[in-house]
């Protein structure tokens, strides 16, 4: 369980801590927020990634970890387990929004929610967000623009009207989305947002945004063919050899949705 | 790229997506130009990321858009971001929360008597302003993260002034003591109060 007392100690007086490594290995000083240096993995810390079994808001989480070579342990709750089972309220005090995914620290020892907050203290901690305040914001930029999307994905995957609104999502805002995303691939000289050949956390982003639509079928496929930057995004990130070992593991997760989804739903 | 020494931000002439942007920089202490228009002038959303506003120019020049990357990086180079790894995530998971109630808001129907309108008011608000009153008392501090004010104070205070607690069905804010407090309190702040005053009065 959350212990209040534990998450306090983590933020005031390191000394009190039982890892005060947590607490002070990476101070962001006064400019904060950022480091030069990769921090806070250096250390070995357990952790546990609890969500469904599904990909939803979790897998670009688990790309981020995979590629960065941090080992984790993947909790999946059942549907059942979570809304009818109790797990939902056993766990409310772990998250301050009642939602998964939720990420543990040393066994609780700091807990996060709130999937962009996951996704953005790895990518700090591992230097996937560049390290600097403008190579984060760009990252940020280009991230909200790709979660815009997702989040207009996920509404359509829902939507009891999916196949009637199936073309306006792929012939419009798909196409839309995609040509301003491939624009900002466009005016950097680097295959990657940030470099030719380090990744940073966007980019990952992208590249489960693209795999989740071309899920939606042979019309997604031919729009996003037309998108070279992207394209290269895509396959590159695919091929690197932690996540190609990751794809072709039984750690990748399959279904993209919950159950009621029209596409990638969950079977059990 | 170069600058000319100012910030700039870009957005309609109302609070919406931009005025984040605007109490941010007000709080840090620095000048900006505030440039407001009816209607996206098509130069400018030409040479904008996705085609939107908000659009932040910083001093040096560089263009950042989406609302919560600039107020990271106003954050971040202002000294308004958490002091450790650590409170920055907690600062993020914030963001995020407000995010989901600003999604679950501005996916209503307008019509007053629509039922997913009245229940939104009734049960799924005072639901959140709970998780956000949890956060208050357990930091304990009348601040969201830690025991300074950060970007995630002034999200919860844009975000519940303009979309929220203006909305004449928004009562359920009074029985949320911490959160109402936190909210008079950010915005009594001597720089954000004085940006209030001057800032063009605007319907949203
Ligand atoms: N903005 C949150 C949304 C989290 C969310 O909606 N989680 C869903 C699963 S995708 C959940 O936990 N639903 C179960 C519930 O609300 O009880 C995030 O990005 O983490
Ligand atoms: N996720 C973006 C959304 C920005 C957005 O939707 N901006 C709207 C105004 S609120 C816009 O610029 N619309 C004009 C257009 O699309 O032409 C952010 O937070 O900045």
């Amino acid at each position: 369980m959350f212990a209040a007392q534990a998450f306090a100690s983590l933020f005031s007086s390191p000394a009190k801590t039982s890892s005060p490594s947590l607490a002070s290995d990476h101070p962001t000083g006064g400019q904060a927020a950022h480091h030069a240096k990769p921090l806070f993995f250096t250390t070995p810390h357990h952790l546990k990634l609890t969500y469904f079994p599904i990909r939803g808001l979790a897998e670009d989480i688990r790309l981020i970890l995979e590629e960065s070579g941090i080992a984790y342990e993947s909790e999946n709750i059942s549907f059942h387990d979570w809304h009818e089972g109790g797990i939902k309220q056993q766990r409310a005090a772990d998250n301050p929004f009642g939602q998964m995914p939720i990420l543990y620290v040393n066994k609780g020892e700091f807990i996060l929610s709130q999937s962009k907050a996951i996704i953005r203290f790895i990518a700090r901690s591992t230097g996937l967000d560049g390290g600097d305040a403008y190579s984060a914001a760009r990252c940020d930029q280009l991230a909200e623009g790709i979660a815009d999307l997702r989040r207009q994905y996920a509404t359509l995957a829902y939507d009891k009207e999916f196949a009637a609104k199936v073309g306006d999502f792929i012939n419009k805002t798909l196409v839309n989305s995609f040509t301003t995303i491939e624009r900002v691939y466009d005016q950097n000289k680097t295959r990657y947002l940030l470099s030719q050949d380090r990744v940073s956390y966007a980019d990952i982003m992208l590249f489960e945004l693209v795999d989740q639509i071309l899920a939606l079928g042979q019309d997604a496929r031919s729009v996003v063919a037309k998108f070279d930057r992207i394209g290269e995004v895509y396959k590159s990130i695919a091929a690197r050899p932690r996540i190609a070992a990751y794809l072709a593991s039984s750690r990748r997760v399959v279904a993209i949705n919950g159950a009621s989804a029209s596409v990638g739903a969950f079977k059990a | 790229m170069s600058g000319d020494g100012k910030y700039h931000v870009h957005y309609f002439a109302g609070r919406g997506l931009g005025e984040i942007a605007r109490i941010a920089l007000s709080e840090a202490g620095v000048e900006f130009e505030d440039h407001r228009f009816e209607s996206l002038p098509a130069d400018l959303k030409a040479t904008t990321k996705f085609g939107q506003v908000p659009l932040l120019v910083t001093p040096a020049g560089d263009r950042i858009n989406q609302s919560t990357a600039i107020l990271r990086f106003i954050g971040a180079t202002h000294g308004l971001s958490g002091k450790t790894a650590l409170e920055n995530a907690e600062i993020d998971q914030v963001i995020e929360g407000v995010n989901d109630i600003r999604a679950k808001y501005r996916a209503l129907p307008a019509d007053a008597a629509n039922e997913e309108r009245i229940k939104f008011f009734s049960t799924v608000l005072p639901q959140w302003l709970g998780y956000f009153e949890a956060i208050l008392k357990k930091t304990g501090s009348g601040f969201y993260v830690g025991s300074n004010v950060t970007i995630a104070d002034l999200y919860v205070y844009v975000s519940f002034d303009s979309v929220i607690n203006k909305t004449a069905d928004a009562q359920p804010i009074d029985a949320f003591p911490l959160v109402k407090a936190h909210l008079e309190a950010i915005a009594a702040r001597p720089r954000i109060a004085a940006w209030i005053a001057k800032r063009p009065v605007s319907q949203w």
